[in-house]
């Protein structure tokens, strides 16, 4: 039933033949589109003399069924990913494969291959004899290894995104099912990021640490949630949910109670910036009933993520909407000038207000001074400059729009509890003390 | 000439490659400084630019074709010169888990510091390592694991390991970038290796074999 339904869909969307034509016309690489048995539903015809060495290889079913068997691992794992998955086969010849969804089910899929990374003469002797394994007619194998097409690895990564545009169009109604995942493996990809800096503490990182790390986290995010600022607020999150994961990953119930402390913090804070405390408690109220079905820390995380987006937009929505526009435009100006002098006239004077009335704005919608403000960016800043360049002290106090150094220290001091040699001695551990 | 070797693996220049590791051997340059510094240092950095989104899967895999043309020229006289065998190690990526560079690289230093090296490759369950061990009489289980998703695999391949009675003689050891000394000991492995090219050291530790 699959195939003539997915048959239909390549012959009824005018333009998806000449697509996938068009294709292999710019790749060189054979295309096929495949049922979810493997049988072929579409097969490129200009280009197939280059898969010449496939159809030599399979010679009986027995090893066709095994060229289905690692087209169906690369789908998979295509659809773990969310992207078209680049793997070898059993000859060592590249391929690329892509899923083809109806309505969240896998109904089919495309496979562009073989291809080659590097020409035939430049196969070192494993890789040729990989590529003869199990096979007899030397001559002709010979001939079929130089017809398959060689392409470059940068341009490789380019066909494995325009391999997967196809899928989409194919796809009923796309790939939108398969976004979930990207997102979720991207969020990893964060989480290990933030991981790979607590170990490069080496011996300073252990449970004690992280546990310190934590609770000073904790306070950021708090600030950067009450400041609007997402961007800054996902940044922490990432680096609260590496510490989550580190301490708890080996056990899942413990891991959950740590994510809902979590997400008290976040919906506390959301509240205090604003946020209506109906719609709050009702997220709290949702997660409770759905963790229940949450099975893994991938969805779990996810959730959390997806749980500081609706919490920013909560902010935003219940901001006076001019005010906020204005807020915006201050803290960007701020971001943008941070190492000049920025006095509460200046500031006031770009976003076109008196200074009385933006220190009022600020104070009533951030809950925090103006002054304070300021300083937040620019001590944020030298944080950075303290950990990756070796500048003396007095230099970063100038880059960071200070001056006078002794004052710097003051402000370092009182913002971060510790002075900036100090920090700069102690890097990330300089925080958690 | 060592950073022009590093920096060949990464820019997956693989005749470089291959002149360099020869030229250096014929020099007399110690085949662990090649490795390590030369070869190794250049995948590491590959790695990097893989996990920052600068390289996507085919260049590190051209990355790793020239980091096997450097290995495929010193692994047999590595061989030559570490006859004895020092203990027998099962190696292997984790249930799931489809990646292999690291795990590769401990391999290589495993085997270039005279242990018998038997690698499943990736995605290995749990009763697959232990059915391994058992059959080998490894003296030493290590596991690797690039997602934090498939980091539960290493716990349940320890449980199995428990249940049949095989803990007890085999030491265990677990890896890759999302691992820590912290989940090592929460899930009881009895080491951490921080990085592949520590790994020699971590399990001639483990052994009690002075480093």
């Amino acid at each position: 039933m699959i195939v003539p339904l997915l048959s239909a869909k390549v012959k009824e969307s005018s333009g998806m033949t000449p697509q996938l034509r068009s294709f292999t016309q710019s790749t060189g690489i054979p295309l096929q589109v495949s049922d979810t048995q493997g049988r072929a539903v579409w097969v490129s015809d200009i280009c197939r003399r280059k898969d010449f060495f496939c159809r030599l290889s399979r010679t009986n079913t027995e090893k066709d069924k095994f060229c289905h068997t690692i087209h169906k691992k690369a789908v998979r794992e295509s659809i773990r990913w969310g992207e078209a998955a680049i793997r070898t086969c059993c000859h060592s010849l590249m391929q690329m494969t892509a899923p083809i969804m109806n309505h969240g089910t896998l109904v089919g899929y495309l496979i562009a291959s073989p291809f080659l990374l590097v020409h035939p003469s430049e196969l070192q002797p494993d890789e040729l004899s990989s590529l003869h394994r199990g096979l007899e007619k030397k001559r002709l194998l010979e001939e079929a290894i130089l017809s398959i097409p060689v392409i470059k690895d940068e341009e490789a990564s380019q066909s494995a995104k325009d391999l997967f545009r196809l899928a989409e169009a194919l796809s009923d109604p796309d790939l939108s099912c398969l976004r979930e995942a990207r997102e979720i493996q991207e969020l990893q990809g964060k989480i290990v990021e933030q991981i790979l800096e607590f170990k490069a503490l080496g011996k300073d990182f252990n449970a004690q640490s992280l546990s310190r790390l934590f609770y000073e986290q904790e306070r950021e995010i708090l600030v950067k949630i009450r400041l609007g600022d997402r961007g800054g607020a996902k940044e922490i999150l990432y680096r609260l949910l590496a510490i989550v994961l580190s301490q708890h990953l080996e056990n899942f119930e413990l891991l959950k109670i740590s994510i809902l402390e979590l997400l008290i913090i976040l919906t506390r804070a959301a509240v205090e910036a604003g946020t209506k405390i109906e719609e709050v408690l009702g997220m709290r109220y949702r997660f409770i009933t759905e963790s229940a079905t949450i099975k893994n820390q991938e969805d779990l995380c996810i959730w959390v993520a997806h749980l500081l987006e609706k919490l920013m937009d909560g902010i935003y929505q219940t901001r006076h909407a001019k005010n906020y526009q204005r807020l915006e435009k201050m803290l960007n100006f701020i971001e943008v000038h941070y190492n000049e002098s920025l006095t509460i006239e200046r500031i006031a004077r770009e976003v076109c207000l008196s200074p009385s009335r933006l220190s009022h704005i600020v104070k009533d919608e951030l809950g925090i001074p103006l002054r304070a403000c300021v300083s937040k960016v620019r001590i944020d800043r030298a944080k950075t400059l303290l950990r990756e360049k070796e500048f003396p002290i007095s230099q970063i106090a100038l880059e960071v729009g200070y001056p006078d150094q002794s004052y710097f220290t003051k402000v370092f001091k009182k913002v971060e509890k510790c002075t900036p040699k100090t920090f700069r001695v102690k890097g990330f551990d300089s925080q958690l003390s | 000439m060592l950073q022009t070797l590093s920096q060949a693996v990464v820019m997956r220049d693989c005749k470089t490659v291959k002149d360099l590791t020869e030229r250096m051997v014929e020099e007399r340059v110690d085949l662990f400084v090649i490795l390590n510094q030369g070869l190794n240092s250049g995948m590491l950095w590959a790695c990097e630019q893989f996990r920052r989104g600068a390289f996507h899967v085919p260049e590190l895999l051209m990355s790793s074709r020239a980091l096997k043309i450097g290995m495929n020229i010193l692994r047999p006289l590595i061989r030559d010169g570490e006859r004895n065998v020092v203990g027998r190690v099962v190696i292997g990526t984790v249930k799931f888990d489809l990646h292999d560079i690291g795990k590769n690289l401990v391999n290589i230093v495993l085997e270039g510091n005279g242990f018998e090296v038997i690698d499943l490759g990736v995605d290995v369950s749990p009763e697959r390592f232990v059915r391994t061990v058992e059959k080998y009489e490894a003296r030493v289980l290590a596991m690797s694991s690039l997602l934090t998703s498939t980091m539960g695999w290493m716990k349940s391949t320890l449980e199995l390991l428990r249940e049949s009675g095989m803990k007890r003689v085999v030491r265990t050891m677990i890896g890759g970038a999302p691992v820590t000394s912290i989940f090592a000991r929460n899930i009881g492995a009895d080491a951490y290796c921080a990085e592949a090219t520590s790994a020699a050291q971590t399990v001639k530790k483990l052994l009690g074999i002075e480093a």
